[in-house]
């Protein structure tokens, strides 16, 4: 969908800040609904709601008070502390998780390290984006190009990964023996 | 390039953007490597606790295996050496009737073979008893106890008592039987190893659980000894003690008394598992 925005841009004549903070809002939708539903302890969910509230309160906060260029700086990095967070709290939940006893052996596990490296490498160039100037822009964006095509590369991998023969992985490693 | 940023010492929010990126990124990779390393750590830990269980299963079953083919040795030879000569010499005393015509020697041939049927039905009766008592399938547990206890105070040698506190509802007949071998073995151990003067059982329960504790004044062994003995190829009457109780899914715990002078063995049953086996069945 990103690499989609400036065609969007320029064909339809979007303000790119509600567009950026569009997809903002669906990302975070996406990969929270993702997480609350692969995040078994209920107590640890509410972090997530809790946490989701937040998240709208700033997007709210964002579109009626502190727009600043061209950018949604606030809400991403929001967006992206807050999917650390669950991301955290996700492997931690995979690793207290008796049943589960080769977390890399699933495609969850993946998706989510996708997301972690890539939020945690693009934190601060979104802190700082809200105040690039177009110059700033071009030099410091490959970053999260560069990090986008990690991210890819990973979902590469979950995606391709085979299902195990039997939800539990202790077993297929002894007919692996 | 980045290297070029860092050392522009105008530039602050590249400094600080790349610091800040590595920074999270090196804490992120961190985060995983330790992830996964504590997995593959908490696999390789129950490995061994697989194999270590596994290892323990089969010296269970072998002492198991060993312990029923010794039993199976000890009724074969009861049979062949000790009926199975009285059943010759009768058939003898009763192949002389059919040869010798004189009434006398005849009846005096019957009545011996009378004598030697009348103890191959003893020594019969005494084998069926050893595999299982009478007592404990006609009276229960406690009686049977008492019984065997009577028999050792009996003999002289030693001072053998118990009492039961709490027995109104007997277990599962082959529950009784399960938890009467390991309290035979137990007496077995100390009136063989521990050199005591006096043993005592006592039975009680305790809300869902039910104890039989033991306790003598001679040489006894502890928890800890109790473990290595499971674990070494020794010491198969122990083996055969916790493969009984596994099946109870009981524990034994052997301790030294709070005054240090005497051995406490106790045996710790759940009344809900013997309960579930029962609706099993």
């Amino acid at each position: 969908m990103e690499f989609m925005a400036p065609l969007l841009i320029r064909r339809f004549n979007i303000d790119s800040f509600y567009l950026f903070a569009s997809f903002t809002i669906i990302e975070y939708l996406l990969l929270t609904t993702f997480l609350y539903l692969n995040i078994r302890d209920s107590r640890l969910k509410w972090v997530l709601i809790i946490g989701s509230v937040a998240f709208f309160a700033t997007v709210i906060a964002n579109f009626l008070h502190s727009r600043s260029g061209d950018f949604d700086s606030l809400t991403a990095s929001v967006e992206n502390v807050l999917i650390i967070i669950y991301s955290i709290i996700f492997l931690y939940g995979q690793m207290k998780d008796p049943s589960i006893l080769f977390v890399y052996n699933t495609k969850k596990f993946w998706v989510v390290i996708a997301f972690f490296i890539y939020f945690s490498a693009t934190l601060f160039l979104f802190l700082y984006a809200g105040s690039f100037s177009a110059q700033d822009h071009d030099k410091y964006w490959y970053i999260n190009n560069l990090f986008d095509i990690i991210k890819n590369i990973f979902f590469c991998i979950a995606f391709s990964m085979k299902k195990s023969k039997t939800s539990n992985p202790i077993e297929n490693y002894y007919t692996d023996i | 390039m980045i290297l070029l940023e860092v050392t522009n010492p105008g530039s602050n929010v590249s400094l600080v953007l790349y610091f800040g990126t590595i920074g999270m990124l090196a804490l992120t990779i961190g985060l995983i490597v330790f992830i996964i390393f504590h997995q593959r750590k908490v696999i390789r830990y129950q490995l061994r606790l697989q194999r270590m269980e596994q290892d323990q299963q089969k010296l269970l079953l072998n002492a198991s295996i060993r312990l029923q083919e010794e039993e199976r040795q000890r009724i074969a030879a009861d049979l062949h050496d000790d009926a199975g000569p009285l059943l010759a010499t009768a058939r003898l005393y009763l192949n002389e009737n059919l040869v010798n015509l004189d009434k006398t020697t005849q009846l005096q041939s019957i009545y011996n073979a009378k004598q030697i049927i009348d103890d191959t039905i003893q020594l019969i009766r005494n084998i069926s008893h050893s595999l299982m008592p009478p007592t404990l399938k006609n009276f229960g547990l406690e009686s049977a106890v008492n019984d065997l206890f009577q028999k050792i105070s009996g003999s002289g040698s030693m001072n053998a008592s118990s009492r039961f506190h709490d027995y109104r509802e007997r277990l599962q007949a082959e529950n009784e039987l399960i938890i009467f071998r390991v309290i035979q073995e137990l007496v077995n151990n100390i009136l063989k190893h521990s050199n005591a003067s006096f043993i005592h059982l006592t039975q009680n329960t305790s809300g869902e659980k039910f104890f039989i504790r033991l306790h003598h004044d001679g040489r006894g062994i502890t928890q800890n000894d109790f473990n290595k003995l499971n674990k070494s190829n020794v010491g198969l009457g122990l083996k055969n003690i916790q493969s009984r109780l596994k099946v109870l899914h009981g524990k034994i715990f052997f301790e030294k008394d709070m005054s240090q002078t005497y051995y406490k063995v106790t045996i710790e049953l759940v009344k809900e598992e013997e309960d579930k086996l029962r609706e099993q069945e």
